[in-house]
């Protein structure tokens, strides 16, 4: 439509008699006009920042890939020439390493990390549904109380969390890396919001055919949260498998850590001795499979669900 | 009441009735979740403040001791240090990063195609899901004085002396800082893009019907638009910054000479070294009270700019 305008008034426009270069170069590269020299620029400029961005993935993985004998080399090379497992047998037989039982770590990650995300789901699934659809005394104060412990940097209290989990006698056990972590204010809050966007008739018809309120959460708001369930679930196993700072407080015994505290000690353990970035790199790797499958399974979701909390509050 | 009137006895009743029945479900759905958050909540809050007063023993007897814990921080080198390190790292890590998430999020939000603009979402946040200790490590190689990347480009390209990224009492800190704001701007990302595209294309063609040029439009626009998405990335960045804990932790260890003693790795070293958690209680609740003062400043400064 605009171009037939541009057209039916383009005799009216004053012509150049010899065109400027500008001109020229505008009508032959980018025949849409700017917009789309502007789109290239875009592009261009994402695309390089992007690069900058994944770069130190991309050479870890490459890293953890090469012989050993070709980690640490000047000029570093960008490029995997031979593909080598070596550092990655490094790393899980723990060699080296005194007291690195790296399939136990495994073990501790993977069990803490599901009853963690189950127990979260369940418990932040009934109280956001609570605080979006329920009336009961009380309900806006707590609501405001949970939202702002939001805004409690964790090392104020992380201390006093310490001291509370040994006196009773958690330390050392999976209890101490569950049970704090199952009440998480943020849940509720992506629940709630969630579930504050359910049609009210949904719930009234339920009611009228005799549902009980078990029966409301279960049947009817379980169901239709299923898509924000799902990326609670999954920023909750990403979370829970990279916890680090209070795993790293409580645990102590070398066949209690999870997989991140024990890759810190095998890496403060190795610095003495130089650092072998093989076998850092592969570690590195190691760790991150989980949150990289995790997200690559359900990316768009969770780019959706991360823009719940930050708009809407 | 004037309800009440109108409705039948009978309905009334059963009215209250469903009342009751749904105050006692609300109630017992956030049963389990109020106590597991009094317990590991709200209960370490308060405690927090009985530990920074007391001395506490794991095992043996606890004496109140008043402010003394308070008055030992004053006195130490190594918390003012850390203190200050932190607000530093904080304004070197947080202005940087969210212009820069800023920037790319206009880049991307410029992008016609909706594939490449969820592909670049997705690459921009696929580092911010590996786990700080992960990327920690990788950036210990990147930085390494020998074979790092880093000075490989200081050598080559700008034909420098090699830098000393992490042992050097000059550059440690920026160093953590240069990690903090190349790697990880995803959530930042993915927020102002969704910001961008919440605002109406009308208020545009309205700006520009009014004679506003590119900057006019974008300044009197865009920004007021997006200033309550910016407002919590302020907030959420800074908090995060001035807790910095895992890359002191795996780079530098607070060195060299505390010039990356930062405050949560100065909380973690008096509890685990010193076995004192009178003064890392203290410590954590002076940082307490200067993470609420920052984000009470942030959200007055941001609401005199812009009327909500």
């Amino acid at each position: 439509m605009e171009g037939r305008m541009r057209m039916v008034y383009a005799p009216t426009v004053r012509q150049h008699p010899t065109p400027h270069l500008s001109r020229l170069l505008k009508r032959y590269l980018f025949p849409e006009g700017w917009g789309s020299f502007l789109q290239y620029v875009a592009f261009l400029l994402v695309l390089l920042l992007a690069v900058i961005s994944v770069f130190p993935l991309y050479y870890c993985i490459i890293t953890s890939l090469k012989p050993p004998e070709e980690v640490a080399t000047v000029p570093p090379s960008l490029v995997l020439r031979r593909v080598s497992l070596q550092s990655y047998r490094d790393f899980l037989e723990g060699t080296g390493v005194a007291n690195a039982p790296v399939s136990r770590w495994f073990l501790n990650s993977t069990v803490v990390t599901i009853v963690n995300t189950a127990g979260v789901l369940l418990i932040n699934s009934l109280a956001g549904y609570s605080f979006a659809r329920k009336q009961f005394p009380g309900k806006q104060v707590l609501f405001a109380l949970i939202i702002s412990t939001m805004l409690v940097p964790g090392w104020s209290t992380i201390i006093a969390s310490y001291a509370l989990t040994f006196k009773m006698g958690l330390h050392d056990t999976y209890w101490v890396l569950i049970l704090p972590a199952l009440a998480s204010p943020f849940a509720v809050f992506l629940v709630r919001q969630f579930m504050l966007t359910l049609p009210t008739e949904l719930f009234q018809a339920a009611i009228v055919d005799g549902a009980s309120e078990f029966q409301l959460w279960s049947r009817i708001a379980i169901p239709l949260c299923k898509p924000v369930l799902a990326v609670l679930g999954l920023f909750t196993i990403i979370g829970s498998w990279n916890d680090f700072l209070w795993p790293l407080l409580v645990l102590n015994k070398s066949h209690m850590y999870t997989l991140p505290v024990g890759v810190s000690v095998i890496m403060y353990q190795i610095q003495g001795r130089g650092p072998d970035y093989g076998i850092a790199m592969s570690a590195a790797i190691l760790m991150s499979i989980v949150p990289i499958v995790a997200f690559l399974l359900m990316q768009k979701q969770m780019v959706q669900g991360l823009t719940i909390g930050a708009l809407k509050g | 009441m004037f309800r009440v009137t109108l409705l039948s006895p009978i309905r009334a009743k059963r009215r209250s009735k469903l009342a009751a029945r749904e105050r006692t479900a609300g109630l017992a759905f956030i049963a389990p979740f109020m106590i597991f958050f009094s317990v590991f909540t709200l209960l370490p809050f308060l405690m927090a403040f009985w530990l920074s007063v007391v001395n506490w023993k794991p095992l043996g007897v606890t004496q109140f001791v008043g402010f003394q814990h308070y008055q030992t921080l004053a006195k130490m080198e190594a918390f003012r240090k850390a203190l200050w390190n932190s607000f530093y790292y904080t304004v070197m890590v947080v202005p940087p990063g969210i212009v820069l998430s800023l920037l790319i999020a206009v880049l991307i939000f410029a992008l016609q195609s909706g594939a490449l603009r969820s592909f670049f979402q997705a690459v921009f946040y696929l580092p911010g899901v590996v786990s700080g200790l992960a990327v920690a490590i990788i950036w210990r190689f990147i930085f390494d004085y020998q074979v790092g990347i880093l000075n490989y480009i200081v050598k080559s390209f700008f034909h420098a002396q090699p830098i000393n990224w992490l042992g050097d009492v000059r550059w440690a800190l920026p160093s953590l800082a240069l990690m903090a704001v190349l790697s990880g701007h995803g959530t930042a990302i993915i927020i102002f893009v969704a910001a961008l595209g919440g605002i109406p294309k009308d208020l545009y063609d309205a700006a520009s019907i009014d004679g506003a040029g590119f900057w006019r439009r974008h300044l009197s626009v865009t920004l007021p638009l997006i200033v309550p998405s910016f407002l919590y990335v302020l907030v959420v960045s800074t908090l995060g910054a001035m807790q910095v804990f895992t890359p002191v932790y795996v780079l530098t260890r607070g060195g060299p000479v505390y010039s990356t003693m930062t405050a949560a790795y100065f909380i973690y070293k008096r509890l685990t070294f010193y076995a004192d958690a009178g003064t890392a209680a203290a410590g954590g609740l002076v940082l307490l009270l200067i993470t609420v003062g920052l984000t009470i400043v942030q959200f007055r400064s941001f609401s005199q700019v812009v009327e909500f």
